[in-house]
């Protein structure tokens, strides 16, 4: 009977030294990130690209950077609509099936590294714009209320993702022409799979931009950003009956560089 | 003979006085000289059709409809062009010294004759007076109380409420003076170049189409996402 009280403390010892670590472990983190962009205004119609390079600290490795270079063009021939389309590729873009096991024996599971992996998407993109000088005011003389709509089929996860931003603009003019703006924003971004039930992301933002010339603004946002981590096609497969889900928090800070090319 | 001399003095007398008289009850400061569209004199409260040879009087308030233009003479030579949906009141025109003209809504060209160096033009408005002499200029209202006003010829001293300084607007420049009265400095100005200056019927089109509208940067087309 002692042998046996032995034998089972030594078992249930051993599971807990040996216990997976089946749900992953999300910190808060912070982000500090740059953005360029370049126009080339062609009338109605004008060629877009962008590069974004995004640092988190080292606590978010190993996928603590993140990459994307966007090209394309925008389309607005009637002023309240502004229709783009874009191709993106990404780097360091995590996704809820990067959380896996090695193997069927290895008791670890970990986050898969995306550095070294290209994503390629396509984005749909229409945005709605409303000037809110119909309100009564001053203030809102120099407003604009912006509804931005994105869709992006990513190649690789072969799934779309939504992307919905609206947003409120206030620029500080003089002269007819902007010094400055200021901008608060709140984005979200849903995926369209079968197997997930929430909100992928969101974003909140508040930013500004100086207009250095009329081509050129130079900027910084301030945005707290929420990620919601669910169950890896993996550990569906092997924990059916189980589930996580999982919200990190993550602060980010963002140097912007806009310039138009007008010829 | 001494009382022919006496009734001729006497007769001259009497026709000169009367003239006299004609010319001091005759207080016209100009006269209308074209229109599109329709157009009205308002006097003493009176509404009445702008017709080429309607005389002006001080104090009338000159109207133009939607899609109208109309065109004024006034003593002395100087023209105004009024765009459609304006209003201005005629304050004070004698042709000898500053004519004073109140802008109440809508916009004006005005081609100003000089006729030696101190007659000249006044343009009010709640925000802003405008000195012009002998030049050729717009002055329009935009959004809510905003003012734009731009030379062709010229130079023209702005001055708003909010300041005691004057800016000289020079030929090629414009200046907007927001709501509150502030100018901004005078610059050349992208929209002014499709402003259409003529004011002669006979020479061509007459209506300026500009919308004022285009002198603002519009927002929905700004780019910065």
């Amino acid at each position: 009977m002692k042998y046996l009280s032995v034998s089972v403390l030594f078992v249930i010892a051993l599971q807990g030294i040996f216990a997976e670590n089946v749900q992953p472990q999300k910190e808060q983190f912070s982000s500090g990130e740059l953005q360029a962009r370049l126009f080339i205004p062609l009338g109605d119609w004008q060629p877009y690209s962008e590069l974004r390079y995004r640092y988190s600290n080292p606590a978010e490795s190993p996928n603590n950077q993140y990459g994307s270079f966007l090209a394309g063009g925008y389309w607005q021939k009637i002023p309240w609509l502004r229709l783009g389309a874009f191709y993106r590729l990404e780097t360091g873009n995590q996704h809820d099936d990067d959380w896996h096991k090695e193997n069927d024996t290895s008791m670890n599971w970990e986050w898969v590294s995306a550095l070294d992996r290209f994503e390629s998407s396509a984005v749909a993109d229409v945005t709605l714009r409303t000037a809110t000088d119909f309100f009564p005011g001053a203030f809102f003389k120099t407003g604009l209320l912006e509804l931005k709509n994105r869709a992006h089929y990513n190649v690789y996860q072969e799934e779309v993702l939504w992307q919905i931003r609206p947003g409120f603009t206030w620029f500080w003019m003089r002269g007819g022409v902007p010094v400055m703006n200021f901008f608060v924003q709140y984005e979200t971004w849903y995926v369209s799979s079968s197997h997930r039930n929430n909100l992928w992301e969101d974003w909140t933002y508040f930013g500004t931009l100086y207009f250095v010339s009329e081509q050129t603004q130079i900027g910084s946002t301030l945005s707290w950003r929420r990620t919601f981590w669910e169950p890896s096609e993996q550990f569906r497969e092997r924990r059916p009956n189980d589930t996580y889900l999982i919200e990190q928090g993550s602060a980010v800070i963002s140097i912007l560089f806009i310039q138009s090319l007008d010829f | 003979m001494n009382k022919n001399i006496l009734k001729v003095l006497f007769t001259l007398l009497i026709t000169f006085a009367a003239t006299f008289s004609i010319l001091a009850r005759n207080d016209d400061v100009g006269a209308v000289t074209f229109v599109i569209g329709k157009a009205d004199v308002v006097r003493d409260g009176k509404k009445m059709p702008a017709k080429p040879g309607l005389k002006l009087q001080n104090t009338d308030i000159l109207e133009t409809a939607s899609k109208s233009t109309m065109l004024v003479e006034l003593r002395g030579g100087s023209r105004l062009k009024l765009k459609n949906e304006t209003r201005m009141v005629l304050s004070s025109v004698t042709g000898k010294e500053d004519a004073k003209l109140k802008l109440e809504k809508g916009s004006v060209f005005a081609s100003v004759i000089k006729r030696n160096g101190t007659e000249g033009f006044t343009i009010i408005s709640p925000t802003a007076t405008a000195g012009v002499r002998g030049t050729e200029f717009f002055f329009a209202y935009g959004k809510k109380d905003d003012l734009w006003l731009c030379v062709n010829e010229g130079t023209v001293a702005v001055t708003g409420v909010a300041e005691k300084q004057e800016k000289l607007v020079l030929a090629g420049q414009g200046v907007f003076i927001e709501g509150k009265g502030k100018v901004s400095d005078p610059a050349a100005l992208a929209w002014t170049k499709q402003l259409n200056w003529n004011m002669d019927p006979q020479s061509g089109q007459l209506e300026d189409k500009t919308d004022i509208n285009s002198a603002y940067e519009d927002l929905r087309k700004h780019n910065y996402d």
